[in-house]
């Protein structure tokens, strides 16, 4: 063996850790930290929701508060958090997506589409380019005149615009004309083109598979058009101005058609959210709790598993003690060891929770057409900052007290 | 007669009300060569364990080098590196290490000059106790003759001045227990290391120069 090696590896002669113990202790880490990071991730989704509170006033209504503001928005169903370009963004399943702007939670602007009510249409921060990481590439924005003077204005993004008004139009200029379940009318008029961001590509295939047309505006946000305004998709197409491409319009009729958005089955869902209570928090509250335990449970075993381990290598201690080691040096080896089982551990656990909140998140977009992106930095920073420290804290009490006993009675031990 | 290594004066210790050792004097002397003895529950291992600083004395004074001990953690651990080795019965050597890697542990816990030092020191404790062919072979799989010539290369790896031994034959057949023997007597003199050795097998007392006995707390000369 080389020499100057000799040493470093006597040092570690942790590696005589009993291997069974080492791998309970890693897999009660990992499964520790894969609780904890989901949990992170479930309560980290149901605090940002629960920023703004919700209330159901006639079981066919949900009070939106931000602020000082007050917005009522019907046939809501279920709450979930997207995170994408803008920072929150509300859909339900049926109804109307509402977004909240950029960063702030008091500055918003919102659509209602069913009624077009423009006193709606709220200015937004200045920051809206930035926060959507947009630009402007056609026409111009919307400014101040265009809400007093009541002006109906409205930008659009390139790759929505080319999909309704076919590959030659120009955009500025062209129509608008959407109905409202009432059919009321309005007529907007494309004043600007947004250049297209990977977001909102990613987002117009999803939307648009399942309603059938994404706008967006200046104030905001995307004006999502699904679920029952889906039946009235189709008629604002058919009620565009300008250069409509037929067989764009036949392509979204038939995927109309194919879709889950029939009058009967819209007639269904309203019954369904008649009945449907707000349930989503208080699952997660019960997630929350579980995991939690299950935490607390893995983290002391871990702690037990190192006591015991710590407990069968007394005489190490012993003989380590009789050959000048310090209280000190006997601390330093078995913290490292423990550092290095959560190591391993974090290296099993953070792809795996990975996955499983990927699983989740799939599985709430497609049940509530919420998407979730898991890949929070803050929500795997924490469990790791969380059970790192609890383990190496409570693992330094029994650590040092055996390295601080004397060494016949570490041999008793042993 | 030369200033002894280690020297304890008075010294006194009880356990539960019952004096284990009771004004203890004894010096130890370079090269000295020590043996023991007594009864089980006599006192030799509280004894064998405030020599090698294991234990505190209730009363009286202990000297090393003509220093009284010192009662900073740090002070105790560097004379345990430094000035002691310990073999004890049950080899205790680390397992999942190799032969080698045991030998060099307490170098783990020495200065960089001691380390440079007692790296080659445990190539040539390997080759002169004819461990050269197990040097890389894992503790577990060695006989209790091989651990114990372990034990006593990794007690020897510091070039201290004092081993302490308890029972260190005390695992071993015959043959082994007289090969063990040979070579700490002549490790003994070549070396000029000092070995205290405790022991309650007479056959074992008989290899020592000194032969000591305890009988009720005292200490005495065994004939």
């Amino acid at each position: 063996m080389n020499q100057l090696n000799l040493i470093k590896s006597s040092a570690f002669s942790r590696l005589n850790i009993n291997f069974t113990r080492a791998f309970l202790i890693v897999f009660s880490i990992a499964i520790a930290l894969i609780c904890l990071t989901i949990n992170g991730f479930v309560s980290y989704s149901v605090d940002e929701a629960n920023l703004i509170q919700f209330s159901n006033t006639d079981k066919n209504t949900v009070t939106l508060d931000v602020g000082d503001s007050q917005i009522n928005y019907k046939n809501v169903d279920t709450i979930g958090t997207y995170f994408s370009g803008c920072k929150y963004n509300f859909f339900n399943k049926y109804d109307i997506g509402v977004a909240l702007i950029g960063q702030h939670y008091y500055t918003f602007a919102a659509v209602e589409v069913g009624k077009l009510q423009k006193k709606m249409l709220l200015p937004s921060v200045d920051q809206y380019g930035a926060t959507e990481k947009t630009r402007l590439i056609g026409g111009r924005l919307i400014d101040e005149n265009d809400v007093t003077l009541g002006k109906n204005s409205i930008l659009i993004h390139k790759t929505i615009g080319k999909y309704v008004f076919g590959e030659t139009s120009d955009l500025l200029g062209e129509k608008i004309k959407l109905y409202d379940k009432d059919y009321n009318t309005a007529v907007y008029e494309v004043v600007g083109v947004l250049e297209d961001t990977p977001d909102i590509k990613r987002t117009v295939n999803i939307l648009t598979r399942n309603s059938g047309l994404f706008l967006s505006n200046n104030y905001t946000l995307p004006i999502v058009l699904s679920g029952k305004y889906a039946e009235k998709v189709s008629d604002i197409l058919l009620f565009f101005d300008g250069s409509i491409n037929i067989s764009t319009i036949e392509k979204m009729r038939t995927s109309l058609a194919n879709s889950r958005f029939e009058n009967t089955m819209i007639t269904n869902v309203e019954e369904q959210i008649l009945e449907r209570n707000y349930s989503a928090p208080n699952s997660s509250e019960i997630a929350d709790i579980s995991l939690n335990i299950i935490t607390v449970i893995l983290c002391l075993t871990s702690v037990i598993i190192i006591f015991f381990s710590i407990k069968e290598r007394a005489s190490e201690i012993a003989v380590r003690k009789s050959f000048g080691a310090t209280t000190y040096d006997i601390l330093v080896m078995f913290l490292s060891e423990i550092i290095a089982c959560i190591f391993i551990a974090i290296c099993y656990a953070l792809p795996i929770s990975t996955m499983i909140m990927a699983v989740i998140s799939k599985s709430v977009s497609a049940r509530l057409y919420i998407t979730i992106f898991p890949l929070n930095l803050d929500i795997f920073l924490f469990p790791i900052a969380v059970i790192s420290l609890t383990v190496c804290v409570l693992s330094i009490i029994p650590i040092t007290a055996f390295a601080k006993s004397k060494i016949v009675n570490c041999l008793k031990v042993s | 007669m030369p200033n002894p290594l280690l020297k304890l004066t008075q010294i006194v210790k009880s356990y539960k009300g019952r004096t284990i050792l009771d004004k203890i004097d004894l010096g130890i002397y370079s090269a000295d060569f020590v043996s023991i003895m007594g009864v089980s529950g006599a006192g030799k291992s509280t004894l064998l364990n405030i020599l090698a600083l294991f234990e505190k004395q209730d009363a009286g004074l202990y000297y090393i080098n003509g220093s009284v001990i010192p009662t900073r953690e740090f002070d105790i651990c560097r004379i345990r590196n430094n000035t002691f080795g310990f073999i004890f019965q049950s080899y205790n050597l680390l397992s999942g290490l190799t032969t080698a890697q045991n030998i060099a542990l307490p170098l783990q816990y020495s200065d960089e000059k001691h380390q440079q030092e007692g790296l080659k020191r445990t190539k040539e404790l390997i080759e002169r106790l004819d461990m050269k062919h197990i040097e890389n072979e894992r503790v577990d799989n060695l006989s209790g003759g091989e651990k114990q010539r372990v034990a006593i290369a990794r007690a020897l790896v510091n070039n201290p001045q004092v081993i302490f031994a308890d029972e260190p034959t005390g695992n071993l057949d015959a043959v082994s227990r007289n090969t063990v023997l040979s070579l700490l007597k002549g490790l003994n003199h070549s070396m000029g290391v000092a070995i205290v050795m405790v022991t309650h097998d007479p056959v074992v007392a008989d290899f020592t120069a000194r032969k000591l006995q305890i009988v009720e707390g005292k200490l005495g000369d065994r004939q």
